[in-house]
């Protein structure tokens, strides 16, 4: 749903929360090198920003807007995109930042600094769980079945042949060039039309939400100390990129 | 059997025990594969088991669908493709996050799992065997 948050989404760390912890993560390994005589700098964290960079998990999850289903079909309008290989190290500075055992130098310091302080460089894994697991329970549910049907049904009427959306976003033909064919393109276009006919993304929130909210609640106690440690960690993470 | 270097360690801990003396030699041309995982370039490895256990295979691009002749070396689940097969995973890039896709093409449609540089961790149990693409990205 295009600007509404699932619930869990409250718990779960936002890009720029993301950039924050990460940046100072960053800072710390660099001040690590440093204290151990080695003048070590990160490259600039330039790069893709991906497209889905900033969505909303309901946003990524349930709808490909129109123009994108036009223009990308099923394919990622990122397209295949390369990651570039950090540059070689010197001996000396790679032993320093990992250690001889890979487990072990700044990296490890700085992520085990993070853990005595009972702070996060990334998202619990039960508050994932919250996230993905209600998506697959949702699939599940009675009203999304047919809620599904009305989309199959729709689809028919077009002319094809898919039980549900994720069959048709898993159709192996849409894997096999780099670029959508004009079929994969139709084919996105009257997917994306039959999810808004049919109301299927307005029905998929409000499922999902609840068994989130489900969750959310018998995990009362536990999220709200989460929600202490995500500020205790944004606040570290601030402290440490305010010092010179 | 394709050599490890000492960066591949932390994706070998569970082989280290046997491959110890193999450990230190030179780093083969290749930055990337079955049983290599490379933090030079930054490479996405995949587990077979959970907890960055078993069978491994570092795969340092974007993937918008793991292909066939992608499969995991020694260890457990060795020759098993990663596409759907991969329980955990470490994120070597030092800059960019990676996320891990339910479906090809690098679509969060359904499900998909994002790793912060240089942490790792097994995947949702939803999107455990179900790791279809990969791509890298930077925070807006």
């Amino acid at each position: 749903m295009y600007g509404q948050r699932l619930p869990v989404e409250d718990y779960l760390l936002q890009p720029d929360q993301v950039s924050r912890i990460q940046a100072a993560r960053r800072a710390l390994v660099v001040r690590c090198m440093r204290s151990k005589g080695i003048d070590f700098g990160f490259p600039a964290a330039a790069g893709p920003h991906s497209s889905n960079a900033g969505k909303t998990q309901s946003e990524m999850r349930y709808v490909t807007p129109p123009e994108v289903a036009a223009k990308f079909g099923y394919h990622s309008p990122d397209g295949q995109g390369q990651a570039p290989e950090s540059p070689g190290l010197p001996k000396a500075t790679e032993e320093a930042l990992f250690g001889k055992d890979g487990k072990s130098g700044c990296y490890a310091e700085v992520d085990e600094d993070f853990d005595r302080r009972a702070l996060l460089v990334q998202d619990a894994e039960s508050v994932v769980a919250i996230n993905i697991d209600n998506m697959a329970r949702s699939m599940e549910d009675p009203r999304m079945k047919a809620a599904f049907a009305l989309w199959s049904g729709c689809m028919k009427a077009r002319g094809y042949a898919y039980g549900t959306p994720m069959e048709a976003s898993a159709d192996p033909r849409w894997i096999q060039r780099p670029t959508a064919t004009p079929e994969e393109i139709a084919t996105a276009v009257a997917h994306t039309s039959c999810m808004t006919e049919t109301n299927i993304v307005g029905t998929w929130f409000a499922v999902e939400s609840a068994y989130e909210q489900r969750d959310i609640e018998a995990k009362a106690a536990e999220l709200a100390a989460y929600k202490t440690v995500i500020e205790n960690t944004l606040r570290f993470a601030d402290s440490v990129l305010a010092q010179p | 059997m394709r050599a490890l270097t000492f960066r591949s360690a932390l994706a070998a801990a569970s082989a280290t025990a046997a491959l110890g003396a193999l450990l230190v030699a030179a780093p083969p041309a290749q930055a990337a594969g079955p049983s290599f995982c490379d933090e030079a370039t930054g490479d996405t490895c995949l587990y077979y088991n959970s907890g960055r256990t078993g069978g491994f295979y570092g795969a340092s691009q974007n993937v918008v669908n793991y292909t066939s002749d992608m499969k995991f070396g020694i260890g457990n689940g060795k020759g098993l493709p990663v596409k759907n097969n991969a329980a955990s995973v470490y994120n070597f890039h030092r800059i960019w996050n990676v996320t891990i896709y339910y479906n090809s093409n690098k679509s969060c449609a359904y499900a998909c799992q994002s790793f912060a540089p240089k942490t790792g961790g097994n995947l949702n149990s939803q999107m455990k065997n179900n790791n279809a693409s990969q791509g890298y990205w930077l925070p807006a």
